[in-house]
């Protein structure tokens, strides 16, 4: 093993780090405003609605990433639909993320005892006054380790986004090991820099978990 | 600019071809990756043996927290410089095994804990030796309570064998990528094949309840 070569790649490598933790906090930020809308949606009292959105989660959920990025990729130009490369990347990480977050939401809401619903009804809220000032926040508290343990997933899942050419960590470390010819410590350094943001929140993620059930 | 939807039907022999692949990719996978991960679920457990237990702690953070494609890529491009050279299939198995058994391990791990300590001595007392303790009181416990878990992550697993595309194993994705870039049938395609994994992914499921109905259901009841 040989790292002499890592001093005069370093900032090359940093600035894809911060390429990656970009893709990654975007999908995070928007697929979980669409996974949290389509979680709600999935507990509502229409059944046209909660089918509908049953069918989007159940489609994304039932199918790895990498088709579903392949079907955008290729497939929206195909039907005429031209945009760009970081559009679809985005795009594709919202809906993926969004069927997942979708599940962890509706379970979160549907863990509350429903007698919260009808103690806030008596006290004269409206279905979005129960939800915002009752529901919830509860919620946010259930899900919460399934949700972090999810990012943990959206940011290993980015790395897929380099099959499509977008240019992040993946990506860059292909160009890097091109000129230095040393896949092996290029790739231990690129996994380095994944496992130095997902260790401490999986860490985290098990403190949490651990902390709820002893109380 | 018109939609061919009869594409995919014509190359369905190629498409179930390539299905088939997966899912014989996705069974060894998941059964290796099982007993692997049972094995370090033990080792993580006990703490014991002592060297080893460090050495299997260190695998599994590292696989459960870098990405299956990195490890795939450090595999099958990395090993080579050492002189191992594998197959795509080869090294894909070998990575797609080793980052399950780590989540496996972790879940099974979970599950051992959970089993009141008052099993363990009560198996003592009736004389039954440590791996009989463990393969006939211990692991069905386990194998039950975390059955949830388990057939989540054999999803996982099936999802995981569309990365060995990229290695060029002719699984359902690639055989997929390469129609696309002999046809330029993209959307029908990939819609095609997205419904297809729905389909395998749903066709594992029911075959899990099912099992776990016929192995567990009685038992669950008692509890």
């Amino acid at each position: 093993m040989d790292f002499s070569w890592l001093p005069a790649y370093g900032g090359m490598f940093f600035e894809a780090f911060f390429l990656t933790l970009k893709l990654a906090l975007m999908a995070i930020a928007t697929g979980t405003v669409l996974g949290v809308a389509a979680g709600i949606l999935l507990t509502s009292r229409f059944r046209l609605i909660r089918g509908i959105v049953r069918v989007y989660v159940e489609l994304f959920r039932g199918s790895p990433l990498l088709v579903q990025l392949f079907m955008v990729y290729f497939g929206l130009p195909h039907v005429g639909v031209n945009i760009s490369l970081n559009m679809t990347t985005v795009l594709v990480f919202t809906l993926y993320g969004g069927a997942y977050i979708a599940e962890i939401t509706r379970s979160g809401i549907e863990a509350i005892p429903k007698g919260q619903w009808e103690a806030a009804e008596s006290l004269g809220l409206n279905y979005f006054q129960t939800m915002g000032h009752v529901i919830f926040r509860q919620t946010l508290k259930i899900a919460f380790p399934s949700l972090v343990g999810f990012y943990i997933g959206m940011i290993k899942d980015s790395s897929l986004a380099s099959v499509i050419g977008y240019s992040e960590l993946v990506k860059k470390s292909q160009t890097i090991m091109n000129m230095t010819a040393r896949p092996f410590e290029t790739y231990i350094v690129v996994g380095l820099c994944y496992f130095i943001i997902c260790f401490p929140l999986s860490k985290l993620v098990s403190y949490i978990e651990k902390r709820s059930e002893a109380k | 600019m018109f939609l061919d939807w009869l594409f995919p039907i014509y190359h369905l022999p190629e498409l179930l071809r390539g299905a088939a692949v997966t899912l014989e990719t996705s069974a060894a996978a998941f059964l290796f990756s099982f007993f692997l991960g049972m094995l370090f679920a033990i080792v993580r457990f006990h703490k014991k043996p002592l060297v080893l237990y460090p050495i299997v702690t260190a695998f599994v953070e590292v696989f459960r927290n870098t990405p299956l494609l990195v490890q795939l890529f450090f595999i099958y491009f990395g090993f080579p410089q050492f002189g191992i050279m594998l197959s795509p299939m080869q090294a894909g198995m070998l990575g797609l095994v080793a980052n399950s058994a780590s989540y496996y391990s972790e879940i099974l791990r979970g599950g051992i804990q959970s089993i009141p300590k008052g099993q363990w001595e009560a198996a003592d007392c009736l004389g039954l030796s440590r791996p009989q303790v463990f393969t006939r009181i211990i692991c069905p416990q386990v194998i039950r309570d975390t059955f949830p878990s388990i057939t989540n992550q054999m999803v996982l697993v099936i999802f995981g064998t569309s990365v060995l595309s990229i290695l060029d194993v002719k699984e359902l994705t690639q055989v997929a990528s390469i129609l696309n870039s002999q046809s330029f049938r993209s959307m029908e395609i990939f819609t095609f094949v997205m419904l297809l994994y729905y389909g395998v992914t749903t066709l594992a499921l029911a075959v899990c309840r099912f099992c776990y109905r016929r192995w567990f259901a009685a038992k669950t009841e008692r509890r």
